[in-house]
């Protein structure tokens, strides 16, 4: 869960090419829609990928993400729209001539070949003379640390092993860009975590683009320098792993990332610098420290993030009875997580409060446990407000 | 497994196998019998294994047809990889619905009715375009093979249905073009198929007497033919003594198939074993 993990947001120790209007992205997707029949899996999607990005296209089954990687590879043909890689427009060029490798989920090691000749191939297509390709081969495997087992056929290795064959396969071939399919999905999760960062110091270390498709949102988080969001084919939102965890723009992206509470309510109050939304449904208000872009008594979705909830027996310090942001409860269920506990408080209206809290001391017996009657306060920078 | 007594199954089991088994160890016993008469037993002797390696005629049909039979598992394999190809890669074309068809057809129509269409076919095409001229091998070869041709499609079909697409999409996505995919990705891979799917072949035309019948002309008697017109005149022991060389052949392939099969087996497991261990 990105909210128990601390999400490292790589993105800020990188030039953000992105945010400067004078780059040229290195991928260019214009308005790409494929369809398969009525169903839309790719609809209208834009995005600009830039040189050197770790890029994720975050998402549910059946979001569309692996069909839009399966587009840039060439194996599917867009129904409308355009892809061009550093300028170059892509329409019609067959997979086999385009200047990106993909690797697969299943990995697709050929099985009849050993790990060698399985790195060898895509070299052997370009027809370079044998002796640059024994040593680009060499590399590649020590790079991925499998100088070892370069004699071993596929089914010779382990799931991690042949993990590591497939991402050298394909960074033999120094693409341009790096297509990765779900590349950590096979692995147990000790392997995972430890695999997520080497993939990302292999990128780093290789100046290369990598575009990658994952369902984990933590692992988006982790390892990406920026974040596509996708739902129902389209690309609901585009961030580094900060901006979408923070200021998710959607009910959906703010439900998709992390978990987050969620209150119906209505902008009462509307001022350049601060906002109040009145709760629909809970006696509470909301107190924005910012503007919102929405007309007063608009319908809105105020959602807060568990760890930037508090909660306390007494009434915390600074607040009344009737202050905004405060809500009284019960507290319901709590959830020992080590590093933090997730306690889950009851409104008086009965719906639901996730909030978590870090266990900085070290403690056998919890301060605030079952059937405590509690106060949930948040700071005014807390709540996130979607317009949708 | 119950121990001690042999029970209802012990005896159903020993009943089947004397069924399975008991005709054939007759014919291989009446092989080496001495007497002139199948029937009657006259002590041992090789003078049929003499006999059948002296008759010329026996032995050019038997080189006959084993060379249709090569001849027609080649073109079958290759006729039956395009068609298997097409029917799992080239999705719903034009005319699937008929191709399947006509792929099924030799499956499940009496050979009788294979036959004397074949046999219609090359008469009008001889009369139309004078090509077969005359019936004979060919004819045997392009009959064999349109028939055999249905299995193999049957047998790569399934094969190819369980290969991962992938694999063949990594291959062009490192920048191989789609023909060279096919032969040095897929056609390596569902090899296994195109062996079994060629001795299948091999075996139904070296099989073949109806359809064979049909088809050939004079001077083309395979041994199928052979052997049953020499029976219809009275079965010779020289009958036995081929019948037990064929069960000797077959045994001895289908035992170096199962020991080559336990050692792959064990290779297998001591690979998966090293992978596990790192």
């Amino acid at each position: 869960m990105a909210g128990g993990q601390q999400p490292t947001d790589r993105a800020g120790a990188f030039a953000e090419p992105w945010r400067d209007p004078h780059q040229t992205p290195l991928i260019r997707i214009e308005r790409l829609t494929k369809t398969f029949g009525d169903f839309y899996a790719v609809d209208d999607v834009s995005l600009d990928i830039y040189r050197g990005e770790f890029f994720s296209l975050l998402g549910g089954s059946g979001c569309g993400k692996t069909t839009l990687l399966r587009l840039m590879a060439g194996f599917e043909m867009p129904t409308e729209g355009r892809i061009s890689i550093d300028g170059v427009d892509l329409a019609g060029v067959p997979p086999h001539r385009r200047p990106v490798n993909m690797m697969f989920q299943s990995y697709a090691l050929f099985p009849h070949m050993s790990v060698a000749r399985n790195v060898a191939f895509g070299l052997r297509q370009e027809g370079l003379p044998s002796a640059e390709i024994r040593s680009r081969v060499a590399d590649a495997l020590e790079l991925v640390k499998l100088d070892r087992l370069a004699k071993r056929k596929p089914h010779q290795l382990s799931g991690g092993q042949r993990q590591r064959v497939a991402l050298a396969r394909c960074l033999v071939k120094r693409p341009k860009v790096l297509l990765l399919d779900e590349p950590l999905a096979a692995l147990d999760r000790k392997l995972r975590e430890e695999t997520q960062f080497e993939l990302v110091n292999i990128q780093e270390q290789l100046g290369m683009t990598f575009v990658i498709v994952t369902h984990d949102q933590g692992e988006a988080m982790a390892m990406s320098t920026r974040v596509g969001v996708m739902d129902e084919g389209r690309i609901v939102q585009i961030g580094t792993p900060n901006e979408v965890y923070e200021y998710p723009t959607s009910r959906f992206v703010a439900g998709f990332i992390g978990s987050i509470n969620m209150f119906d309510g209505v902008l009462a109050e509307s001022a350049p610098d601060h906002a109040l939304v009145e709760g629909v449904g809970e006696p509470v208000r909301f107190h924005i420290d910012h503007g919102i872009a929405a007309p007063a008594s608009a319908t809105v979705t105020v959602a807060i993030r568990p760890e930037k909830m508090r909660l306390s027996k007494t009434l915390p310090e600074g607040f009344t009875e009737d202050s905004p942001n405060l809500l009284r409860g019960t507290v319901d269920e709590i959830a020992y997580l080590g590093g933090q506990s997730i306690y889950v408080v009851v409104l008086e209206s009965g719906r639901m409060v996730r909030v978590s809290v870090p266990n900085t001391h070290r403690m056998t017996e919890l301060p605030i446990t079952w059937e405590d009657p509690v106060y949930v306060s948040w700071p005014a920078f807390a709540g996130v407000v979607l317009v949708d | 497994m119950r121990r001690g007594g042999i029970g209802f199954s012990g005896i159903m089991l020993a009943i089947g196998l004397l069924f399975l088994y008991v005709p054939i160890v007759l014919l291989i016993l009446f092989s080496f019998n001495e007497s002139r008469l199948v029937t009657v037993w006259g002590g041992w002797s090789l003078r049929w294994y003499e006999a059948l390696f002296s008759d010329q005629q026996m032995l050019r049909a038997a080189w006959l047809s084993i060379r249709i039979a090569a001849i027609t598992a080649t073109i079958a394999v290759v006729l039956g990889t395009m068609a298997g190809v097409a029917l799992v890669r080239f999705g719903n074309f034009r005319g699937r619905f008929l191709f399947t068809g006509m792929i099924a057809t030799p499956l499940v129509m009496p050979e009788v009715i294979i036959g004397l269409s074949m046999l219609l076919m090359f008469v009008a095409m001889d009369q139309a375009i004078g090509w077969p001229a005359g019936r004979g091998m060919l004819t045997i070869i392009i009959a064999h093979a349109t028939f055999c041709a249905a299995y193999v499609t049957v047998v790569v079909q399934s094969r190819l249905g369980a290969l991962d697409r992938s694999l063949e999409e990594a291959a062009t996505d490192l920048g191989a073009r789609p023909l060279k995919v096919f032969f040095v990705i897929t056609l390596p891979i569902i090899a296994p198929a195109l062996i079994a799917g060629w001795l299948l072949a091999f075996t139904l035309s070296l099989d073949d007497l109806v359809v064979a019948s049909f088809v050939t002309g004079p001077g083309a008697t395979t041994l199928p033919m052979l052997v049953f017109s020499s029976v219809r005149l009275g079965v010779s022991p020289q009958v036995n003594a081929l019948g037990s060389i064929i069960v000797a052949l077959v045994s001895i392939g289908i035992i170096l198939a199962t020991a080559l099969m336990h050692r792959r087996e064990r290779l297998r497991q001591r690979d998966e074993h090293l992978a596990r261990a790192g």
